[in-house]
């Protein structure tokens, strides 16, 4: 059987994030991403939660169109944009 | 979930301390609790914490306390699926001579309150974390103390309060709480909706409290103190208690995942969240110093989050004077999550009792500020 990766850096399927939002009643991106960690690997959500936008109506049975970052609760992006390793920060 | 015209108990805040309220007053059986939460469940506080747990604190209020507190963690583990508590134990590093002789005397205190910590020599903590010595001279251990996932421990009371029936109504800030007569009689959800109440009304805000509060005229005394944290990639596990270096209030932790999260005391003004650099060089320089293995690893995110200070760094807990049926809880400073469980239940046992089990918890009444009865506390890290 083919799995569908909806987070690659977490491991996380398409349908384990149609079990939880069906079974624990989760309406939003936020409480989604504590739930399964989506979001939280090495990309910062920068796959996974484009990914949850597009398929926003089918996950949660309502429209994405016409709404704004803040209607849909979109994780804010925190730095730094990419992993850098902690030796960038040592001082000498 | 359209909120009914009123009902029963009235949770506002879904951190930690209105989940653990919520979840021992239903398991006493009481029904129509409803947690009214302005973002989602641990956008405060909870969802930015450490998940330290222990009890070695320098004030009896605190240390009895915790050790109710962990004996409910113990129980929570078994109580809720998919909650976690690891009891890895707290290495406080101690780097000065006056630091090793103010903590023999800390752990004399609280071996005689029942918590089993202990001093360790210098080849005792490299046999406990693999770890460069340096310049440490010994370390405090408390063998009691642990950590809890923040993460899980949401999503995994937020589950098990579903099953308990417990209403959850997520953005949906109170914008106003009604009093009259010497009681909270309705809150304003969406600043439109008004929410009778038949019971109480728990104010479980976190920080916002005072806001809350303020509208009705109450003030408490209640700080935001940001502090900051970061997180890194998963890394092999390779540090199982919480460590702090007590010289400079910093504090490295690892969780089940793998991650690391590094916290250092970096003092910033009270409304000011912008990240800072300097915390990050100091995090990872003084870290890295006895860990070198760490420097390998990335950086994945930072943020800032608040403690709530009160003048004597203890919390407030309990009813408001005049107003009977109006309950507060908060001014953890960096303690909040670890106390929940126990505040959880003393918040249960004023509202179905008339008033908490323990002594301790009475202490924490919001009239002694007003009566000049602050209590102490010496422990207090980043
Ligand atoms: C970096 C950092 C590390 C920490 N480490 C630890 C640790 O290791 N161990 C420990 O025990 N503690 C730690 N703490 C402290 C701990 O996080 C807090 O003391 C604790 O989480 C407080 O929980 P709370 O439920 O009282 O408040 P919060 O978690 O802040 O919850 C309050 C909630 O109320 C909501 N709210 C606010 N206003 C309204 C409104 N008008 N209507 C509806 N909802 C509203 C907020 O959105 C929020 O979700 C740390 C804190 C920080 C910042």
């Amino acid at each position: 059987m083919m799995v569908k990766l909806l987070c690659i850096c977490e491991e996380i399927t398409l349908e384990e994030v149609q079990k939880v939002i069906k079974e624990e009643g989760i309406k939003d991106i936020e409480t989604l991403k504590r739930r399964l960690r989506i979001g939280m690997g090495p990309c910062g959500g920068r796959y996974c939660i484009n990914t949850i936008l597009r398929m926003y109506p089918q996950l949660f049975g309502d429209t994405a169109r016409g709404k704004s970052d803040t209607e849909l609760n979109v994780p804010p992006s925190r730095p730094p944009l990419k992993p850098i390793p902690l030796y960038t920060f040592k001082e000498r | 979930m359209v909120v009914k015209q009123s009902v029963e108990v009235a949770i506002i805040g879904g951190g930690s301390t209105g989940l653990m309220t919520a979840y021992y007053l239903a398991r006493e059986g009481v029904k129509d609790i409803h947690i009214f939460e302005g973002r989602y469940l641990g956008f405060g506080s909870t969802g930015r914490c450490a998940g330290g747990v222990r009890a070695s604190f320098a004030s009896d209020v605190h240390v009895k306390l915790m050790k109710e507190s962990i004996s409910r963690w113990l129980s929570l583990r078994e109580e809720i699926s998919g909650l976690e508590f690891v009891q890895d134990g707290y290495l406080w590093l101690l780097t000065t001579e006056e630091l090793v002789e103010v903590h023999k005397k800390l752990s004399a205190y609280q071996n005689s309150l029942g918590v089993p910590t202990r001093i360790l020599e210098r080849d005792e903590i490299r046999d406990m974390v693999p770890i460069e010595l340096n310049d440490i001279l010994a370390a405090l251990y408390d063998p009691m103390a642990g950590k809890a996932s923040p993460l899980k421990f949401l999503w995994s009371v937020r589950r098990k309060l579903r099953e308990l029936g417990v209403a959850i109504h997520e953005y949906t800030p109170v914008t106003n709480v009604r009093v009259s007569g010497g009681r909270a009689r309705s809150i304003t959800i969406n600043e439109s909706k008004d929410v009778e109440v038949g019971g109480h009304v728990v104010v479980a805000a976190g920080v916002w409290c005072k806001d809350i509060l303020e509208r009705i005229g109450v003030k408490i005394p209640l700080k935001k103190d940001p502090h900051h944290l970061l997180v890194t990639e998963k890394y092999v596990q390779f540090i199982k208690p919480l460590v702090i270096h007590k010289e400079t209030g910093s504090y490295i932790v690892q969780h089940e995942t793998g991650s690391l999260l590094i916290g250092t005391e970096f003092p910033v003004p009270e409304e000011d969240t912008t990240l800072r650099y300097g915390y990050l060089r100091k995090a990872v320089t003084i870290m890295s110093r006895y860990f070198p293995q760490i420097l390998s690893t990335n950086l994945l995110r930072v943020w800032i989050g608040y403690y709530e200070v009160t003048p004597d760094h203890h919390p407030i807990v309990g009813v408001i004077p005049h107003l009977e049926n109006l309950v507060v809880a908060t001014g953890f400073s960096g303690h909040g999550y670890m106390m929940a469980p126990i505040i959880g239940e003393e918040l249960k046992n004023i509202i179905l009792e008339g008033k908490p089990k323990l002594p301790e918890t009475r202490e924490l009444r919001l009239e002694r500020f007003e009566e000049g009865k602050l209590l102490k506390e010496s422990a207090v890290f980043g």
